[in-house]
């Protein structure tokens, strides 16, 4: 029972108080927010050596019982040990061991391997996921976009006129209709979800600082 | 009615194929741009308002903040690209920062120190690079208060109040603009700590996909203008260039004189331009509007820079109403034969960097050397290839580049040239030898040859041959400055389109499939 | 208090202008003083700041620059303080760009003083000496810097100095004021009282909640589901992908995909289905973790928790992506979560999870993603239905009062929407105020 009043007690107090520090600007409740937003970070950075135990113990499962996919575990392991090392000796400052030329500079080798290794392998599989979406756009849409009903047509008209108007900007007259469908109706909109998301998370925050939301702590009791 | 059934349930991977290959063809394929491209409204807003900053007045630095990760990289440096070359373009003091993203740090860096080098900037007193700085919120708001206090140091570790610089930029006061280059939703911490608390005005580039999460802002002003992924930052380019970077010719007539050809330059305006007309130009604004009402059309000859003021070139300025509020802005083409302290002078006005110029130099120099060693000293191609004569030019302007400006004997480095040679080096020197005595005997009979004498004659002879052969020269390498090179958003601009319409024609087959089966079923 | 804030400005009013100009100008025009200069403590700021403002001397257009002068109460002599450019009729004084340098000052001497304990164990005594010597130096400059600083509680008076030239022409003195932290802040008293009214009235309909009174929730189709999909995976004897956003735990949607995950696992515990949940942010891989635990031991089977189902991916939100997505199609789940924060991950994820023949519910309040979820899942959570998910699935009268207060809150947004927007187009000024902060 302790396990769970304790933090609600904390996140209630805790909560009324940055609540009301919000409204003081005197200099020692600036001090207060300044010293949680330190604490955030601190508490971050332990959380992400629960996340690399999480990573390195989920991947080494899978190598041992052999799991479906387990071959891309070890590259996974491999990737993460190699850069690491490379990239905390590679980026100390000041760090010149085993020096090759590169891009007309002296560097160690570990920050040659570190800078190679991110510039192209990371960078480039990043973009080629990232570029995907334009395929699944494509795929998606024609997938989806079927005018069965008055709404759906309307909504496809829209999409074809700003489509069009990005296309052939320069051609058809097109363009500041596609300009007005973003920037009248697809705000009208917009502006209603959020201000309804935003009521419902004050809400949620509400109810969470006063402990009626507790779902996010796990268990119901 | 099988194939129409068909068609509204094509595979997917068919479509992707399509995709593909439409996308990637106008890639490879240089597809002619129309020469005139009208930037969308949110685009345009951006470039006004950084034509409108006044480089020695108030707010008159600017701020970048590269929020983005190399994975959305393609969308966002070209928009950062165009932003920078506008920037260094107009002088404007540039201060470039990372905030939401540590990566952006390298990569704005990247896209600075190599746009400086090509505009000919000093560090810390064009532009100042700050590095990455974690805090989102407390660095916009400090940045409002006081810049050193957020970035006591410059990237390079040097204290910002020894930057020149620095010395007149303290906070918002002095900024113009603060554009926002991101992958994410960064730019709402500018808008709001940024201009809600100080007023500082606020542009973003995004990424396409996000565009329209920016509308709310810029409805309410809050965001000056916004940059919508590849098709802004085209536009952005497109406006650039058009007003500050017209294709340049170079070309070298002799040791120290040059044409410098100007090709016309157009470009679309609108009425809120006319003020930046005025300012741009120093035309008297009033005057010009009471002009243009009148006679639809302004006329005239600008002198071309102040420096130039010994030899009064001129420009001629053609603004035209063309209708729908619209106006036709025209430079005409102009040929400038110049010498080489106000030819750097103009390639740095047109923001031609160094290196195009050595570029340039450097085919034109070859083309006369290889011309003159050819005709003149009788070289047999068998013994001196061009490839040699290639290599060895390239190799001596690399240690010596400066002779070639300088009026200084061009004669050693030829002989090197050839002498370098081995095999061919006994023939180099007889022919040489020979030129030599040919041409001073015919130039001066009486005279007594000394080596010394030789070689300064000759050189003088040389010159002449130079200057001579140059007027009706057959060019043989392009080497006019295509300054298209930097439009890397709209080469991409037509595999965007072939994008879009891809999807837009699939999207109706597989309405007109559902519409045919529809129907029938009925 | 307001006699003397008056007083100067009535002296500079009755002062015949320029006569204390310096003999020398021949060849500089003579210039008069800044006028009525006034000090008052900025209001609404954490203190160790005042504002002065004053009248542009008659010859602004003339003059090189303004030079800001101060003086403390217990001070004899006049402080130079910043240069201004003409035409500028107000400066905030404050600490801002002392502090930095008195930090920089400091650690010098730390450098300083380190060096020192190093010369002094291998004694070097020249070096020692030197060292010595220098932070003596920056410790006396450390100490006149500090004396600079604007402190709070001390009274300040300021004087206004044209200058061009040599010419140098002071303005009266000003007022005495001295420099406070607030403790509220008045120009949020909108935000307040708009906080005030929805949390009374999120309050009062938990009340009336636990009085009894039924309150109606509309269906939400993508909520029902939820309940299905678990029932449809158990059948199906595949396993539930249950992606929690790609946010850090501050965002709320996070929070409000947590407290539905709850119920998700809870669900599959008692089914026995297999749950996966990848992680993008460490502290909301340690909470989920803890969520599913729990969920298992509520229902009574601690022991069948699969510590294997709960994990931590990368942060880099690409490679997430990749993660993911392999997962869809090596396990081919029955049913797919996307729930809470997504950026441009949204469709890349729901689209593989098309193809892989998965059910898929989404539900995000970004509203530039929702058109992906849309065309990709079966069913989205748009929006606020999204924080309304625990209400709707528990009943609980606590959790569905807050959602009668929040219909109430919209309203009244649109009512005052309409009223303010009528309010300016009537030209009445005021008004466009009230709702900013």
């Amino acid at each position: 029972m302790l396990k769970r009043r304790i933090p609600l007690m904390l996140t209630l107090v805790l909560g009324i108080a940055m609540m009301i520090q919000f409204f003081i600007p005197h200099r020692y409740s600036q001090v207060i927010y300044d010293t949680s937003i330190e604490w955030y970070r601190i508490a971050y950075s332990f959380a992400f050596i629960l996340g690399l135990s999480s990573f390195i113990t989920h991947h080494w499962r899978k190598i041992r019982h052999k799991k479906e996919g387990w071959h891309y575990s070890p590259v996974a392991l491999g990737a993460m040990i190699v850069m690491t090392v490379v990239g905390l000796i590679g980026l100390t400052p000041g760090m010149n061991w085993l020096p090759v030329n590169w891009q007309g500079q002296q560097v160690s080798v570990f920050t040659y391997l570190f800078r190679n290794f991110y510039n192209n392998m990371m960078v480039p599989l990043g973009a080629t996921m990232f570029s995907v979406l334009a395929f699944y756009i494509a795929s998606a849409a024609y997938r989806s976009f079927r005018a069965k009903s008055l709404i759906s047509i309307l909504l496809l008209s829209a999409a074809f006129v700003v489509m069009l108007s990005i296309i052939f900007y320069n051609v058809l007259p097109l363009g500041d209709i596609g300009e007005w469908v973003l920037s009248v109706p697809n705000m009208a909109a917009k502006r209603g979800i959020f201000l309804g998301a935003s009521l419902a998370g004050i809400a949620t925050s509400l109810k969470i600082i006063l402990g009626i939301e507790r779902g996010y702590l796990g268990g119901t009791k | 009615m099988k194939f129409w059934e068909r068609l509204g349930s094509i595979d997917r991977r068919i479509i992707y194929l399509v995709l593909a290959v439409l996308v990637i063809v106008p890639l490879i394929a240089t597809v002619k741009l129309p020469s005139k491209v009208r930037a969308m409204p949110r685009t345009k807003d951006i470039f006004d308002h950084v034509e409108a900053i006044d480089p020695n007045g108030q707010r008159k630095a600017m701020i970048l903040s590269v929020d983005f990760d190399p994975q959305v990289e393609p969308e966002l440096k070209p928009q950062m690209e165009a932003m920078v070359r506008h920037a260094f373009a107009r002088d404007i003091p540039l201060i470039v920062l990372a905030m939401a993203s540590i990566q952006g740090t390298d990569i704005g860096n990247e896209i600075v120190l190599r746009l400086a080098r090509e505009h000919n900037k000093v560090y810390g007193k064009d532009y100042v690079l700050l590095g990455w700085k974690p805090g989102l919120v407390a660095v916009v708001l400090g940045l409002g208060n006081f810049i050193e206090q957020v970035f006591p140091t410059d990237y390079f570790g040097n204290r910002l109040s020894e930057l020149p610089m620095m010395q007149d930029i303290t906070n918002y006061n002095d900024v113009g603009l603060v554009g926002n280059f991101t992958g994410s939703s960064s730019y709402g911490y500018w808008v709001i700590y940024g201009y809600n608390e100080f007023g500082v005005p606020v542009a973003a580039g995004v990424t396409s996909v996000s565009v329209a999460d920016l509308y709310p802002y810029l409805g309410s002003k809050q965001l000056i203008g916004m940059l919508a992924g590849m098709k802004g930052a085209a536009e952005y380019e497109r406006l650039v260039k058009d007003r500050y970077y017209p294709n340049i010719d170079i070309e070298l007539l002799g040791p120290n004189a040059f044409k410098v050809t100007v090709d016309e330059q157009t470009y679309d305006a609108d009425d809120d331009d006319v003020t930046n007309l005025a300012h741009r130009f120093k035309l008297n604004e009033a005057n010009l509007r009471q002009i243009l009402e009148k006679e639809n059309r302004f006329e005239k000859a600008l002198p071309l820079l102040e420096f130039l003021d010994a030899t009064p070139y001129t420009r001629q300025l053609i603004v035209e109403d063309i209708g729908k509020r619209f106006l036709e802005v025209k430079i005409e083409k102009q040929e400038l034969p110049v010498d080489r302290a106000e030819m750097l002078m103009l390639a740095d006005f047109y923001s031609v960097s160094a290196s195009i110029i050595d570029t340039i130099l450097r085919v034109e120099v070859q083309g006369l050397l290889k011309e003159v060693l050819g005709a003149k000293l009788q070289i047999q191609t068998a013994d001196v290839t061009d490839l040699v004569i290639e290599e060895k030019v390239s190799e001596i302007m690399d240690k010596e580049f400066s002779i070639i400006f300088h009026q200084t004997p061009l004669l050693d480095t030829i002989a090197d040239t050839l002498i370098l040679e081995p095999s061919s080096e006994e023939k180099a020197r007889q022919n040489l030898e020979q030129a030599l005595k040919e041409v001073i005997r015919v130039s001066y009979p009486e005279a007594e040859i000394s080596d010394s004498l030789a070689r300064e004659v000759l050189s003088t002879e040389l010159n002449d041959i130079l200057k001579v052969k140059s007027k009706g020269r057959k060019r043989e390498t392009e080497v006019s400055v295509e300054r298209d090179i930097f439009l890397r958003g709209t080469q991409a601009l037509p595999a965007l389109s072939a994008a879009l319409i891809v999807i837009i024609v699939f999207v109706i087959i597989g309405n007109v499939s559902f519409f045919v089966t529809r129907r029938r079923k009925k | 208090m307001k006699f003397i804030i008056l007083l100067p400005l009535l002296l500079a009013q009755m002062e015949p202008p320029s006569d204390t100009l310096a003999p020398d100008s021949l060849v500089m025009p003579m210039i008069r003083p800044a006028t009525n200069v006034v000090v008052s403590d900025v209001a609404n700021d954490e203190g160790n700041q005042l504002e002065i403002t004053w009248a542009l001397s008659p010859d602004d257009e003339l003059i090189d620059a303004y030079l800001l002068l101060r003086m403390g109460e217990k001070d004899t002599v006049y402080q130079d303080i910043d240069f201004l450019a003409p035409g500028i009729t107000s400066y905030t004084d404050n600490n801002n760009s002392i502090d930095p340098y008195i930090g920089h000052l400091e650690t010098q001497i730390k450098d300083l003083g380190r060096q020192l304990r190093r010369a002094e164990k291998r004694a070097e005594q020249t070096i020692a000496d030197s060292l010595r010597g220098e932070i003596a130096a920056t410790d006396s400059e450390l100490a006149e810097i500090r004396n600079m600083r604007l402190e709070n509680r001390v009274a300040y008076k300021y004087k206004v100095a044209a200058i061009l030239g040599e010419q140098r022409v002071e303005s009266e003195e000003s007022n005495f004021a001295k420099a406070s932290g607030q403790w509220f802040d008045i120009t949020a008293i909108n935000v307040l009282v708009a906080m005030v009214t929805f949390f009374s009235l999120i309050l009062i309909f938990i009340y009336r909640a636990r009085q009894g009174k039924q309150l109606f929730l509309r269906k939400i189709a993508g909520l029902e589901e939820i309940d299905n999909a678990v029932g449809r995976a158990t059948e199906m004897g595949r396993p539930i992908l249950y992606v929690p956003g790609t946010s850090s735990i501050s965002d709320i949607a996070t929070i409000a995909s947590l407290t539905i995950l709850q119920g998700v696992a809870k669900k599959a515990a008692q089914y026995d289905t297999p749950i996966i949940v990848p992680n993008m942010d460490p502290i909301v891989y340690s909470v989920t973790r803890e969520i599913v635990k729990e969920a298992f031991s509520d229902v009574g089977r601690p022991d069948a928790f699969n510590p294997d189902s709960v994990f931590f991916i990368t942060q880099n939100q690409f490679a997430f992506v990749s993660a993911v997505n392999g997962i869809m199609l090596r396990e081919k789940p029955a049913t797919n979560f996307f729930l809470g924060m997504f950026y441009a991950e949204s469709l890349l994820l729901a689209e593989t999870g098309n193809i892989a023949g998965s059910i898929q519910i989404a539900g995000t309040d970004a509203s530039a993603q929702l058109p992906f979820f849309i065309t990709a899942c079966d069913h989205t959570i748009i929006g606020e239905e999204l924080y309304a998910a625990s209400a709707y699935i528990s009943r609980e009268p606590d959790l569905i009062g807050p959602i009668k207060a929040q219909d109430w809150g919209k309203a009244i947004i649109a009512f005052l929407l309409v009223v303010l927007a009528v309010l300016a187009g009537l030209g009445i000024a005021f008004v466009d105020k009230i709702l900013i902060t």
